[in-house]
């Protein structure tokens, strides 16, 4: 079995699942960053979206301009199976930990 | 500017993914900026920036793992200098000592030419703080030089007459004004004053372009006119500090030397005219209104601003025909009562007459030294690198053959040592106030660093001493002197990066990667090179002790020097009565008492075992001069002497003794036959081989021209500089001639704070509007007259200390690298039966001949480097013998025990120990 995800790529993948077929650089920074309240930089989605291509995870396509983007291109990236697989075993993992504990976590 | 940014952005990014960050950040842009504005847009981007900054290494790492993701990528400047930044601050963490060590070198360095320059800045190059200085010129009156021979001139001052006329004839000048500095005592408030001011003619302030922030200037009528009422301007400091910034003071009426002045303007802050000290300005009609009628008084410097078509060429041709025109009309009459040459006028630019060649030729010296300092420090810090450089050899070899390029790790070394010098750079500008506020303690105050008398020799440049003052005021750190860091900082970044760079990236990967230590390059023409700097150091630090050497020999010569007067236990105090309250010379009975029940109740104070008066203070610098006229015997010569007023116990007092004849008595008081005492110096110069006692001259100044007797001969006083042989003197009985300003000379064991608040007491008690000032024990004005020589001497000892312990820490630096290198081989010697004192000798024996080469090509060098400080020294050559001996064998010293240090401990390494090393 793969290495078990990191959780700045858990959190990139929730976002393309919940992205689907709009998910790109743009979006998926935005969605991390208003859900998780985080302050990211392009470059570090970037870097865990193509590391989680390398591990096969994820797959990218190229996109069509838009003006807004100065007539430049998007980098689509769509869920693979490996990568469902493993955010499957992730999800699980922390539902099984956190199992019962709902109303002391929201209470910590 | 978002533009630029995103251009950063872009170069941050690898090539390969440049399109859709940059697509992305466009489109958050425009997201941000439809809902917030631009403004927050742009911040977010700028963030943005720094964010893609800081984790750009990570990002980099990403790629270098798959292999084709690193075909694909390409390298990105800016990510990458980002990275060498983290890479070289994580390697100074790890060894913070040498970082620290090296920063604080660089400090030193670079905060030492920092302050040098800002001084060097302020004096010679900086724009004057007046309004186009470029075309403000001095105009001078000249005066035929008769010591100096036919067709010599001399500059000189004006006489107001002589002022009036000279602006009628020329015509190159579209502004103009008189100005001389005074002392003014200010009264009132219940704390008198005494404060630096100039007299001034109307316009002074518009000739140089500064506005008065309240109030106006002078009127051509208050500045010209006998009648005009008495008016004042005062400067911004002394606005705030006497007057507490009172808002209606225009207008106020403030009591100067016991008159009453009424307050028109106030100048701006900074300002303190011509003479660079002064904060009270009135109109010469209103302070010496006789003046204006005086041709033959001359006290008048005169400023003035070229009109814009002419030329400074122009404008001296200009003035020198006019000048003839007023000479020929305004004729001086000489001492023998024969018309003497007539006078003429020339002009020089004030940036000409900026600084005294001594200030200048000090300040470039100290330039010069301080850059010897640097190159020191920068000599250690490269071997510093190099050493680091040698140790991480295996680690630079393992990035060669992964394939980093000579180029990025020559980079990496750059960086690292661009790091190093902006700290160092840094620390230093932060140091350069510390270093000018302890060089200001090391100076007299601003008035005696510029009464001092010149060396002899030297000649004087009209108005440099008062604009080296304006220009004193002006030191501190600003645009150009950071720029001149920058330089300095670059210059030492590239210097210190070059030799380890070059080495490190010519070195074959696979020699480092061997297994023997010893490898390293340690025979041959290699290891000369390496003792290059060294001896280079050496060379250079001999320079700077040699230069401080000679001064210190320069100021002992000085303390040594036989001033003419016993300094110890006395104290001195400047008064000045003011003609308002005493009258003015030559008579006053007023002033007259004064002095006498001054000197009577100071001479019955308990603890007061004398007290006299004097008109100039030994060694001040400052003295009166006039000609004598031989009257009986008759006989022809004007000679020039100095001439002082003195009651009679001011030789007692001060410890002069009379040689001949009598002193001064009671009885030579007004009225009484007049007579005079001459020096020794006096009684050589003019009655060789006789006795000058009963002789009768006449004396140009005082109410003497009708001649006196000469009644006795005192031992010789230096009242110039130090430096400078005693000068014939006369002597003039205060009770026969008044003077209203004098100087107090008290001889008593007291402490010198009781002693002067019974004397502030008893001035307080004769008059209580009358301030003191000057209130120095004798030791102060002998301290600043060897000012120059005393600052010299430890300022240069401050330069050749440092030197020799940067010298001595490379040196023993690069030693303790030789042997660490050869530590194997020391062992395999030992082993094979050699002593410790064979393989000190061996070792040694390299180092003594890279030390004995350093010093002599020191020696070589300051040779020629002293001579130009030849004109610093006093009673010694630059090339003294002693100085230099002494020198190289206290470095000799030094690097011995430097190298002796190392090479001692290596050979207590355990044998076993040493062969097992690498």
């Amino acid at each position: 079995m793969a290495a078990p995800l990191g959780e700045f790529e858990q959190l990139v993948l929730i976002a393309l699942l919940r992205l689907g077929s709009d998910a790109y650089g743009a979006t998926v920074r935005r969605e991390i960053e208003e859900r998780a309240n985080r302050e990211l930089s392009i470059a570090a989605v970037y870097t865990t979206l193509e590391r989680l291509e390398q591990k096969g995870f994820v797959r990218s396509r190229i996109g069509d301009p838009t003006p807004e983007r100065g007539g430049r291109r998007r980098k689509h990236f769509e869920m693979l199976p490996a990568g469902a697989r493993a955010l499957k075993t992730a999800h699980t993992a922390y539902s099984r930990m956190t199992a019962g504990l709902e109303r002391r976590l929201e209470a910590l | 500017m978002s533009r630029f940014v995103l251009f950063l952005l872009s170069r941050a990014t690898p090539k390969a993914d440049r399109e859709w960050v940059i697509g992305d950040t466009l489109e958050q842009l425009h997201a941000i900026a439809s809902v917030e504005g631009p403004a927050a847009a742009s911040r977010w981007l700028r963030r943005e920036l720094w964010r893609v900054l800081r984790d750009a290494p990570a990002q980099r790492l990403a790629h270098v793992a798959h292999p084709r993701a690193r075909a694909a990528r390409g390298d990105s400047l800016l990510t990458a200098i980002s990275e060498d930044v983290r890479y070289a601050l994580r390697a100074f963490a790890r060894a913070p000592r040498f970082a620290a060590v090296a920063v604080a070198t660089l400090a030193i360095g670079i905060g030492a030419n920092t302050a040098m320059f800002s001084v060097v800045n302020a004096l010679l190059l900086k724009r004057l703080p007046f309004a186009e200085p470029d075309s403000l010129m001095l105009v001078h009156l000249l005066r035929a030089d008769r010591n100096a021979g036919p067709g010599e001139y001399r500059e000189m001052v004006w006489s107001y007459p002589r002022y009036r006329r000279f602006v009628e004839e020329q015509d190159s000048f579209e502004s103009y004004a008189l100005f001389s500095g005074r002392d003014f005592n200010l009264a009132g408030n219940d704390s008198p004053q005494r404060v630096r001011g100039e007299v001034v003619s109307d316009r002074y302030a518009a000739v140089l372009g500064v506005s008065p922030i309240a109030g106006r200037e002078f009127t051509f009528e208050e500045a010209n006119t006998e009648e005009a009422p008495a008016v004042a301007m005062i400067g911004h400091a002394l606005w705030t500090s006497r007057y507490a910034a009172d808002p209606d003071i225009i207008g106020r009426s403030i009591r100067v030397n016991e008159a009453p002045y009424t307050v028109v303007g106030v100048l701006p802050p900074g300002f303190a005219g011509m003479n660079g000290n002064a904060q009270l300005w009135v109109p010469i009609a209103a302070v010496e209104p006789s003046q204006l009628a005086e041709p033959f008084s001359h006290s008048y410097s005169l400023v003035a601003r070229r009109k814009p078509e002419v030329s400074a060429e122009a404008a001296v041709a200009n003035t020198r025909l006019a000048g003839d025109r007023v000479g020929a009309e305004l004729l001086d009459v000489g001492p023998d009562g024969q018309a003497a040459p007539p006078n003429s006028a020339t002009a020089a630019s004030l940036s000409a007459s900026r600084a005294d060649t001594d200030v200048r030729r000090a300040s470039l010296i100290l330039l010069g030294a301080v850059g010897f300092l640097l190159l020191i420090a920068c000599v250690n810090l490269t071997n510093l690198l190099v050493a680091r450089a040698i140790e991480k050899r295996r680690e630079v070899a393992i990035r060669t053959v992964l394939g980093a390029s000579r180029g990025r790790i020559g980079r990496q070394f750059f960086v690292e040592s661009i790091l190093l010098a902006g700290a160092g750079a840094l620390a230093g500008i932060a140091l350069t106030p510390l270093l000018l506020a302890a060089a200001a303690t090391l100076l007299p105050d601003a008035d005696t660093l510029f009464r001092t008398g010149m060396v002899p020799g030297a000649r004087r440049i009209a108005g440099a001493v008062g604009l080296t003052q304006v220009g004193a005021r002006m030191i501190g750190l600003d645009a150009a002197t950071l720029l001149f860091t920058f330089g300095v900082t670059a210059a030492t970044a590239a210097l210190v990066a070059a030799v380890p760079a070059l080495q490190a990236s010519s070195t074959r990967p696979f020699d480092a990667l061997k297994a023997s230590g010893a490898a390293a390059g340690s025979h041959g023409r290699r290891s000369v090179m390496r003792s290059a700097p060294v001896i280079g150091q050496i060379a250079l630090s001999l320079v700077l002790l040699a230069g401080a050497g000679l001064m210190i020999r320069s100021a002992v010569a000085l303390h040594g020097t036989p001033i003419g007067v016993d300094p110890s236990d006395l104290l001195t105090v400047q008064l000045e009565l003011p003609a308002a309250t005493y009258g003015a010379a030559p008579d006053s009975e007023r002033g007259s008492a004064f002095y006498s029940q001054l000197l009577e109740r100071a001479r019955a104070l308990p603890g007061v075992e004398s007290v006299g008066m004097a008109s100039f203070t030994p060694v001040g610098g400052a003295y009166n001069q006039t000609t004598i006229a031989f009257l009986k015997p008759q006989r022809d010569g004007a000679p020039i002497v100095g001439v002082h007023w003195v009651t009679p116990d001011y030789f007692p007092t001060v410890g002069v003794p009379l040689l001949q004849g009598r002193s001064f008595l009671d009885a030579d008081r007004r009225g009484a036959a007049k007579v005079v005492l001459i020096n020794e110096a006096a009684a050589r110069a003019m009655w060789p081989g006789e006795s000058p006692i009963g002789k009768t001259i006449a004396v140009r100044q005082g109410g003497f021209q009708d001649g006196a007797e000469i009644v006795g001969v005192v031992a010789d006083v230096r009242y110039g500089a130090i430096e400078s042989p005693p000068r014939p003197d006369v002597y003039l009985p205060l009770a026969q001639s008044f003077r209203s300003r004098m100087q107090l000379f008290v001889h008593s064991a007291l402490p010198t704070q009781a002693l002067a608040a019974s004397i502030a007491n008893e001035v307080r008690l004769l008059d209580p509007n009358l301030p003191l000032a000057g209130v120095k024990t004798m030791d102060a004005p002998v301290g600043e007259a060897m000012w120059r020589t005393r600052v010299g001497a430890w300022v240069l000892s401050a330069f050749g200390a440092l030197a020799l312990l940067l010298t001595a820490v490379g040196i023993f630096g690069v030693m303790a690298q030789a042997v660490a290198q050869r530590t194997t081989e020391i062992g395999v010697r030992m082993a094979l039966g050699a002593q410790a004192r064979d393989v000190l000798g061996w070792m040694l024996r390299r180092a003594a001949l890279v030390t004995g080469v350093g010093i002599v090509l020191g020696v070589v060098c300051a040779l020629g480097v002293t001579r130009l400080i030849g004109s610093l020294l006093y009673d010694v050559p630059p090339h003294d013998p002693v100085t230099f001996i002494a020198v190289a064998l206290l470095l000799s010293a030094v690097a011995f025990g430097a190298c002796y240090l190392p090479v001692r401990s290596a050979t207590r390494v355990d044998v076993l120990v040493a062969l097992k090393n690498d």
